[in-house]
């Protein structure tokens, strides 16, 4: 029975305003606070901090036969150390039972491998930092944004140290390929490759599960707009050790564990990007004008904003590179309805760059 | 299969999105080898801006070549003595009256099928009354296994029609009194409405919100009103695309009818807003109606006269060219049941702001809409179209989309189907 590698993913963006054209100018301010902070609230009361609850007993229970990986982004961290105190308690408990990782992902969650090698380095730096000052250990495993995946990058993070990088598999392997053996990227020597699949919590069957082992992809954040899921995510949950440990006769890893109990059974290689999310590769974030638009206009700023050494300008800029802005720009058939608080794409651009040349603006008028 | 159709208006000379309905409807019916008798008002009164001039099969003009020749021969095309026109009020009716009184009438009549040349009724209900005459007449000398009736004024005749022979009937509805008024409609336009709608055998709405209408306001039982959503021709898709923008500053595009359902007042609002930020913009609004004088004031008092131009009524290559002239088209309708010329500002590839009440909204999911009375977002919006280029890139890709499936075949089979239903 192949051994089992369970990644939880939990972010939130941070929700910005209504901004209009007549704001250009006039108001600085892009965040809507409050929206920010009901939805997290909403998001952590629902699905994260129970689950959370649950996995620390499963833990605890289990004694170091129940481990899990965390990706946590930035951006959650910050706003959880600001408005929901609980999450990090439970997150740091978790953190001292030895048996969870927390691996690194772009700190605030963005495309920028996709767009800036240099910005990626930093955010990818600045998320690892972060984790060891607040769980106390240096992530071994990278899984980047949306698991945005390709040879280029994968060596990228192989020369920043890391043991492993996760993927998703369609696209990624061949028609009998299964994801569940340990593989090695094209462009690397020794970091391996964690193909993951996404649970569907009411139907978790459908996993692939020949193999050595099995990766798993959840995501513990409520996205908008899809009531009902939450509860069946808890009681997935719930079962989660019994069936993975009991019935399948499995054991449990996490993706450094699995890196490094498994040789790669071959290479991938994949110069053209894939993700996770359907179909695989950019198109959620990029299959449109105005998404590719928004993209561009906001890392043409990169230089200036950073050549101001404002920590807050800093920061606003990071906020904008939220993946989650461009799936809201996308449009049908690559839509993301469970993201959008938007009315429609268009409205989801317009704002996005009516708040970028605000701060283009403004950022340009110090320069 | 032959088809008794009374309408309003056919093209060339039409007012509103009805005629080009009712010319793309029958053209695609006769594909389906139906010959349709298709009956509409003409008078002798002055060719003027909202007169509508019925034109022999023979001498259909330009717009429409000499591909669509075996249609006309398909078409039997009747005109009827009658200064009924489209969307005509009471007061507008007198007027069109009293035009045709004084009026020159050395305009040779053509031979017409009810022969009252001359006794119009008093007023629009009466000449509507007097109009009916001809269902009868038409029952009598031609042959036909259904009536369809566009819109209320030939409701009347429809039913004529049906009472003399006993055929199957259908009223289509591109609207009704209370979008035309806003609510407080002529309470005898609303009892023809509803009798015709009563006695017909099956209702189609040009659209849900339509629909939603004629169950609630007049109590249709829903098992008997359909939605058939109007379309876009293909002729105008292969020929529109590319046209070439003529003006060098960007033109923002209001037209349609200047009246309160249109809401014509709202966009001058927000072209005052867009003009804060951006004062080489150019508005136009294109069309005429009850509204126009007072919408011609408010700009002055705005001050924005030198950004905006008003062109009357447009018609035929007008219209086209304006389309094509033109960046952006807004519709911010207060009530629109439909909406086709959206749809002939994408083919022109022109992206369209719509007013969510808008029917059309039922077959573009990818729209961009406004609430009509949100003057800031309508002119958020235009701006950003103006000035964020990628976006309407991203529009026209998602309406270039759209029209591939919009189609009046679509539309005619639907007809057709519903046709079969009543003569089964």
């Amino acid at each position: 029975m192949p051994a089992f590698c369970i990644t939880f993913q939990i972010h939130q963006p941070c929700q910005l305003k209504h901004y209009s054209f007549f704001d250009i100018g006039e108001s600085s301010v892009y965040e809507n606070e409050s929206r920010t902070a009901e939805s997290l609230k909403k998001s952590v009361e629902d699905l994260t901090l129970p689950s959370l609850q649950i996995l620390l007993k499963h833990v605890t229970d289990y004694r170091g036969e129940f481990r899990i990986a965390f990706c946590a982004s930035g951006t959650f961290l910050d706003s959880c150390e600001k408005l929901q105190p609980r999450v990090m308690d439970v997150l740091k408990r978790l953190a001292d039972t030895g048996c969870v990782e927390f691996l690194t992902t772009p700190y605030y969650l963005s495309l920028s491998s996709e767009v800036s090698l240099q910005e990626f380095k930093e955010q990818t730096v600045l998320h690892s930092e972060r984790i060891k000052s607040l769980f106390g250990q240096s992530p071994k495993v990278f899984a980047n944004t949306g698991l945005i995946y390709n040879d280029a990058l994968a060596g990228e993070i192989e020369t920043l140290g890391y043991l492993a990088i996760l993927a998703g598999g369609a696209g990624l392997l061949a028609d009998k390929q299964s994801p569940n053996y340990v593989y090695q990227p094209g462009s690397c020597t020794a970091m391996k490759l964690l193909i993951n699949q996404v649970v569907n919590p009411t139907d978790p069957l459908q996993i692939q599960s020949r193999g050595k082992v099995i990766n798993l992809w959840l995501n513990l954040s409520s996205p908008v707009g899809t009531p009902g899921r939450e509860s069946d995510m808890l009681s997935f949950l719930e079962q989660l050790p019994g069936s993975i440990l009991w019935e399948n006769k499995g054991k449990s890893l996490t993706p450094s564990q699995a890196a490094g109990a498994f040789k790669s059974s071959t290479v991938l290689s994949s110069p053209s990007t894939r993700s996770i999310i359907p179909p695989h590769d950019m198109t959620p974030w990029l299959g449109n004008e105005m998404q590719k638009d928004a993209l561009q206009a906001l890392y043409l700023v990169e230089n200036e904003v950073k050549r101001l050494h404002d920590p807050t300008v800093l920061r606003t800029w990071r906020i904008l590179q939220d993946a989650d802005h461009f799936l809201g720009m996308g449009t049908r058939p690559h839509a993301h309805p469970a993201i959008n608080v938007y009315d429609s794409p268009y409205d989801a651009y317009i704002n996005f760059m009516n708040i970028l040349t605000d701060l283009s603006e403004r950022v340009e008028a110090r320069a | 299969m032959k088809i008794l159709m009374f309408g309003w208006e056919f093209p060339p000379d039409i007012s509103g999105g009805l005629g080009t309905a009712c010319y793309e409807i029958t053209r695609a019916l006769s594909r389906h080898e139906h010959h349709i008798t298709f009956v509409v008002p003409r008078s002798e009164a002055p060719r003027g801006q909202t007169h509508v001039q019925l034109v022999d099969a023979s001498q259909i003009p330009v717009p429409y070549p000499p591909t669509v020749q075996e249609f006309f021969e398909a078409l039997d095309l009747k005109s009827v003595d009658s200064i009924l026109r489209p969307y005509l009020n009471d007061a507008e009716y007198q007027e069109v009256l009293n035009q045709v009184r004084c009026g020159p009438s050395e305009h040779p009549s053509a031979p017409s099928l009810v022969s009252t040349t001359g006794h119009y009724g008093a007023t629009l209900m009466a000449e509507v009354a007097r109009y009916s005459e001809i269902g009868e007449t038409l029952a009598f000398d031609h042959e036909f296994d259904i009536i369809h009736a566009h819109d209320w004024m030939t409701f009347l005749a429809a039913i004529r029609a049906k009472r003399a022979t006993g055929k199957p009937m259908v009223v289509h509805v591109h609207s009704v009194e209370s979008d035309r008024s806003g609510g407080h409609g002529n309470s005898g336009i609303f009892e023809i409405e509803k009798m015709g709608m009563e006695v017909a055998d099956h209702v189609i709405a040009v659209s849900h919100y339509t629909r939603n209408l004629i169950l609630e306001q007049y109590g249709i039982s829903p098992d008997k009103v359909s939605v058939v959503h109007n379309a876009v021709s293909r002729r105008q898709v292969e020929k529109a695309y590319h046209a070439p923008r003529l003006h060098s500053r960007k033109t923002v595009l209001f037209l349609g009818r200047v009246t309160s359902q249109k809401g014509p007042d709202y966009f001058i609002e927000a072209a005052a807003r867009v003009l804060e930020k951006a004062p080489d913009v150019v508005f136009v609004m294109a069309g005429s109606g009850d509204m126009l004088p007072r919408m011609i004031e408010r700009v002055g008092e705005l001050r924005l006269g030198r950004h905006f131009h008003f062109t009357g009524f447009l018609s035929g290559h007008d219209v086209e060219r304006m389309y094509a002239m033109s960046d952006l088209y807004v519709m911010p309708s207060v009530s629109e049941p439909f909406g086709l010329s959206p749809l002939e500002a994408m083919v022109y590839d022109v992206p369209v702001i719509l007013s969510k009440q808008a029917g059309v909204n039922e077959i573009l999911p990818d729209a961009m809409t406004v609430d009509f009375w949100d003057v800031d977002d309508i002119a958020n919006k235009i701006l950003a179209i103006l000035k964020y280029p990628a976006l309407s890139r991203e529009m026209l890709r998602t309406s270039r989309k759209a029209l591939q499936s919009i189609r009046w075949e679509v539309a005619a089979e639907r007809i057709q189907q519903i046709y079969n239903k009543l003569l089964a």
